[in-house]
Formats: structure tokens, C-alpha cells, sequence
């Protein structure tokens, strides 16, 4: 369940690589990316909590917050995209560096529990 | 293409907003909704500014068919079995209360209109669909209305059940908007060619800018078919487009009247005739579908087929399109929104002229304070998720497969040579989706094919030569002007730099002179 978590936010991570190059050249985002991007990551997400809720002796509530605080740059994000205006990029970049950072630690996380395992 | 109503010579015209300016209330729109709502709050001493993007009653009021009814197009058979019989006789005094301020306007201002007592009709083509009418004419008769069945006679097409209200009313249009224009232009400040490019809602007042003005103002009021800017309504209304034609009648003649017909489930047919300059026109109005999701020319093509069948005539000489918002729970939104003074009124559905003069009642006593005793039911701010929810998650998936076709690489041609003369497609290029059009010069007129509402991709519209957007009804023409809809913004405009492709948006819209 962690890794099927870690592939969909691995995929859900290069469409937002795609929409970062897009957003860096002054392009319009296909908003086909977006809602895709969204969808992988709220599903690798919940898998992350089911697995949490799961094994809690191995649960990794911190890349879940860590997750939760990046969706919710996302979703400024969206909010200020879809309405035609300028993107803050500051706050991509916030939201790209907390999901990297959660992203990260779950990847550690996962090594040290199937290693262990 | 130009409607039937769009043929009278006299029009009014008025300069466009320039400068700062002061008033009591603005109001945006400047078709039956703006004008009837101007009207009722000069006669309070309100200081009235008029904004019209275009030309008055140059929109969805010309485009109209001029029929005037207390019924409505979704039949009340279906409204009463969400809704209980108060709710549906609070529908049939709003409407009449609606007919009634039309003409008491029509006397008012001495407006010659074309005014036509009718009967209405309501009919099934077909054995299958007689239960449709049954229904209603039951329901009709339940609450009271003067109804009696059929027969109707001398209409070329089948009628094999129908019902029939007397009293109804039919007009011109454009001539009642233009006199209606006439009759509070020395009260009220009207501009035209004014786009509204944003509002500014403050605590309690709002500014409101033009390309080149700027108003403060304590009320707003969107008269403008659907609210301007991004509003959670959008949310609860579906954007539909229907289209009309008008011939001259060879050697024949038609009934006076209103008349609907259930062709199948889905298609419904109006038909009704009209005098000008001497001759006998008829009309017929039908195929609708969802804005910028199905051939234009290809529902006319239906309509002009429909007409050849049943009428002997030469050619078609008008041929027109309008545009509907249908509600979520099948009752207009009217009144006051989430901003204190900010007020809109929408979901008219195919309903408009009536639907547009009541709203103006409405929005008129609730800003003064005064209880319209018709007027719950249409509640602006009105929260119906179980009467809704079937629309709501119909309309809102099909938005959301708009915006999954908005996938790189997914366009109509690669480059722009595969554009042919007289058609539009969208072309990628640099990455960047673009409505390109060819016209009948072979001139390209290119911009960006994102709408400025809230992004999904435009389509072209093959007979109006218009980039109409599937989400929520934007229209823009060839070279991204906003024609309609609740952007507020132009396409962005493009510019071409060796291999790449940069979006500008309009200075006008960006950065509006004030």
C-alpha cells in the first residue's frame, strides 16, 4: 500500500514537473495536468493514510502532514490558475519543496520498512 | 447571421462610458432584465447608471422569440413533482405579475411593439409522447388555469394531442427594449460598448471599470444573463444554445399563436408566425445543446430540414442563436448574492422575457426593502441540494470532462495551413493552444484559445463564427472580443517571436484607463 502510494505521487510529481515548465514559460497549464496531478496525489495520499491506519507501529504521519500542507498550496495554486491570473510563484515553489521534502521521507520511510521487513 | 428582430431600422444609440462617474446603482446589461430593472429604480429616485457591452437589446433580447407566457419550458407537471402547489402558483403570479409590468411599460411609454394577444399550445407529435400532454393539461388545470385540448387546427405539422392556454402574448422584442430605452434615457445615464472588465466589491459599495471608466457605486446589478466574474453559481446553471430561422410563407398561412411541440424526448420545436412589411414570415426555434459542444450549422441545417418538410417557402432569410442558462433545480436565481449590494439575476432557462421583467420586480423591491409576496422560491442565495443535485452533478461532470480534454498535444490541427477558409480550429503551437479562424479573405485571426473565465478551451462555433466556451457559456468573436458570458476578459491576444509563441493580454482588459 506505501508503494503503490509512492508510484502514484511519483506520477502525480512529474505531471507537476510538466506544469512547472509550462507555468516557467509563461504558458497556460493544461488543465487536463492539473486535475490528473491532483487526482494522483489525493489517491496516493489516502493509500498513505490507509496504510498508516494500518501498520501503526510504522506509520508516517509526518510526510501525511507534510503532504496535507503542500495540497493545500495546490489548491491556492488551482485557485489563482483557473481564475487567469498570475500564479504566485513563491508558492509553487513552497508547495514543490514540501512535496519533494514529504515525498523524500516517505521514500526513507519505505526503504526502513521493507528492508526491515 | 441576424435575427428577425434585428431587421427594425430606428435604434438607439448611446456614447460609451469614458471618465469617472457617481451613482446609486449600476446596472449591468443592458437587454429586457437591465432595462426593466433601470426602469423601476429611476421611478424609486435611484441614480441609475446602464452599462451594455454592445448595443441595447443587441444580445439574447434580439435573439428571443418574442413570446410572452406564464407557463414555462420545463412543464409544470415536472416542476410539481419537486416542488408543492404553493411554490407553483408563487412560478404562475410572478409570471403573470411579469406580463403585467410588461404592459403597463408598453402603455407607459407609448411603445409600439407589435403587441398580440395569443393563444399558447403545447402539443406531442407523436403517439408516444400524448402522455406529456396529458400531464400538463391535468396539472395546468389543477392550478387553475383556463386550459382546453385540442384540436389545432390549420398548422401543416402533426399534432396528435395538444393543450391550449388563451391569453398569452406575443411582441417584438427589440422594439420593446428600444422604446423601453427611449422611455428612461432622460433619467437615467445609459452607456453602450461598455464592457464591464471588473468589479470590486468593497464593504458597501462596489467600483465597477469600463475600458475607459470607472464608476463607484453602492449597487450592483448583473442583468447580464449570467453573473459577470467568477460566482459559485456558475456552478448550478447549465449554458445552452438554441437556434431560430425565419422564412417568408409561400401561398399558405399559420394560426397566430405560441406554439410548442415535443418532437421526442429531447427536441423540442417552436413555432410562430410574424408580420413584416406586409408579408407573413414564419419562425421556427429549436436544437439546442450545450454551448461550444455540438455543430451550429448542423442544428440549423435540422431547423431549415424541419421547415422544408411542413412549409412552402423560398429561403431561409434570418437565421440567428441564443443562449440559456438552465437551473439547477429549474427555478430562476433572483435577488440579492453574497455581497450585500450586489445583485444578479439568472436561469432563466428558454424563458427569459418574462423571467427578465419579473426579476427586475424582484431586485427592485429587495433593494428597497419591500417584500415581493412571489418571490421566495427564487432566492438567489437559496440552498437546494436534494432539488438540485441531479443537474448539479450532471452539469459539473460534463465540465470536468472539458477540462480533461485539455491534454498537450489534443487539438484540431498541427499547423495553421490545415485551417481552411471560413472554418476555426484550435492549433498547437509552442505548447500553446490557439483559436485560430480563417476568414472568407483568407486572413488568420489568431489568439489564445484559453478562456479568461476559468480556462477551459474554446470551440468554434461554425455558424456564428464565434469561440464559445463548453464550461460555463463565454463567447468570444473571431479576434477574442468578449461577445457574451461571464468572462470579463478578452482571449489573450498573441504575438509571434521567431519560434515561439507569447500570450499578451489585452492592454484594455489588464490595465483599464480610468
Amino acid at each position: 500500500m506505501d508503494i503503490a502510494s509512492a508510484v502514484l505521487i511519483a506520477l502525480g510529481a512529474v505531471l507537476g514537473v510538466l506544469m512547472l515548465v509550462n507555468l516557467l514559460k509563461g504558458h497556460h497549464i493544461p488543465k487536463a495536468l492539473t486535475f490528473i496531478h491532483g487526482g494522483l496525489v489525493v489517491t496516493g495520499l489516502l493509500l498513505l493514510i490507509l496504510f498508516n491506519l494500518n501498520f501503526p507501529e510504522h506509520a508516517n504521519w509526518i510526510s501525511v502532514g507534510l503532504f496535507g500542507v503542500a495540497a493545500l498550496g495546490g489548491i491556492y495554486i488551482l485557485y489563482h490558475d483557473i481564475k487567469h491570473e498570475k500564479v504566485p510563484l513563491t508558492v509553487v515553489f513552497i508547495h514543490g519543496t514540501v512535496a519533494v521534502s514529504a515525498y523524500a521521507l516517505l521514500i526513507y520511510r519505505i526503504t526502513q520498512f521493507h528492508g526491515s521487513a | 447571421m441576424k435575427s428577425i428582430w434585428n431587421t427594425i431600422t430606428e435604434q438607439t444609440t448611446f456614447s460609451s462610458l469614458k471618465g469617472n462617474a457617481h451613482a446609486d446603482v449600476v446596472v449591468i446589461g443592458g437587454g429586457i432584465t437591465g432595462l426593466t430593472t433601470a426602469e423601476l429604480l429611476i421611478e424609486k429616485g435611484f441614480n441609475v447608471i446602464l452599462l451594455e457591452g454592445k448595443n441595447i437589446c443587441g444580445s439574447n433580447t434580439s435573439n428571443s422569440t418574442g413570446n410572452l407566457y406564464v407557463t414555462i419550458d420545463k412543464n409544470f407537471a415536472e416542476i410539481i413533482s419537486k416542488y408543492d402547489k404553493k411554490v407553483v402558483t408563487q412560478i404562475l403570479d410572478a409570471r403573470r405579475a411579469g406580463l403585467e409590468l410588461i404592459q403597463t411599460n408598453i402603455k407607459k411609454y407609448s411603445i409600439d411593439c407589435d403587441l398580440e394577444i395569443v393563444p399558447w399550445h403545447l402539443y406531442a407529435a407523436t403517439k408516444d409522447l400524448e402522455d406529456k400532454i396529458d400531464d400538463e393539461f391535468s396539472t395546468l388545470s389543477e392550478l387553475g388555469l383556463n386550459v382546453r385540448r385540442g384540436p389545432m387546427d390549420n398548422v401543416p405539422y402533426p399534432v396528435q394531442s395538444a393543450v391550449i392556454l388563451d391569453y398569452q402574448m406575443q411582441f417584438h422584442p427589440m422594439k420593446y427594449g428600444q422604446g423601453l430605452a427611449r422611455g428612461i434615457m432622460d433619467h437615467c445615464r445609459i452607456y453602450e460598448n461598455s464592457p464591464v472588465i471588473h468589479i470590486q466589491e468593497e464593504k458597501d459599495f462596489s467600483i465597477v471599470l469600463t475600458p475607459f471608466g470607472k464608476i463607484t457605486t453602492k449597487y450592483v446589478v448583473h442583468a447580464t444573463h449570467t453573473p459577470k466574474g467568477v460566482m459559485g453559481v456558475h456552478t448550478l446553471l447549465g449554458p445552452y444554445r438554441e437556434y431560430g430561422i425565419a422564412f417568408k410563407l409561400r401561398n399558405s398561412t399559420h394560426p397566430a399563436g405560441i406554439f410548442w411541440g415535443y418532437y421526442d424526448e429531447k427536441e423540442h420545436i417552436s413555432t410562430r408566425r410574424y408580420t413584416l412589411d406586409g408579408e407573413t414570415y414564419m419562425m421556427v426555434m429549436g436544437g439546442a445543446h450545450k454551448v461550444g459542444q455540438d455543430s451550429s450549422k448542423e442544428k440549423l441545417r435540422f431547423l431549415e430540414n424541419f421547415a422544408r418538410t411542413y412549409f412552402d417557402f423560398s429561403e431561409v432569410e434570418y437565421e440567428w442563436g441564443g443562449q440559456h442558462y438552465r437551473p439547477a433545480d429549474f427555478l430562476p436565481y433572483i435577488g440579492r448574492t453574497h455581497h450585500e449590494t450586489t445583485f444578479a439575476a439568472t436561469g432563466f432557462s428558454t424563458d427569459g422575457l418574462t423571467w427578465g421583467t419579473v426579476s427586475a420586480k424582484i431586485i427592485c423591491n429587495e433593494m428597497t426593502n419591500v417584500v415581493t409576496p412571489f418571490a421566495k422560491p427564487f432566492e438567489y442565495k437559496r440552498f437546494t441540494p436534494l432539488k438540485s443535485a441531479k443537474n448539479f452533478v450532471k452539469e459539473n461532470i460534463n465540465v470536468i470532462g472539458q477540462y480533461l480534454k485539455d491534454l498537450p498535444g489534443n487539438h484540431d490541427a498541427k499547423t495553421f495551413a490545415e485551417v481552411p477558409v471560413n472554418d476555426g480550429k484550435i492549433v498547437e503551437a509552442d505548447g500553446q493552444k490557439l483559436a485560430v479562424h480563417r476568414d472568407a479573405a483568407n486572413q488568420l485571426h489568431v489568439c489564445s484559445a484559453v478562456c479568461t473565465h476559468l480556462e477551459c478551451i474554446v470551440k468554434w462555433n461554425d455558424a456564428e463564427k464565434s469561440w464559445d466556451c463548453p464550461c460555463h457559456g463565454s463567447r468570444f468573436g473571431i479576434d477574442g472580443d468578449i461577445l457574451e458570458g461571464p468572462a470579463t476578459q478578452n482571449l489573450d491576444s498573441i504575438v509571434i517571436e521567431g519560434h515561439h509563441v507569447v500570450l499578451k493580454e489585452s492592454p484594455w482588459t489588464s490595465h483599464p484607463q480610468s
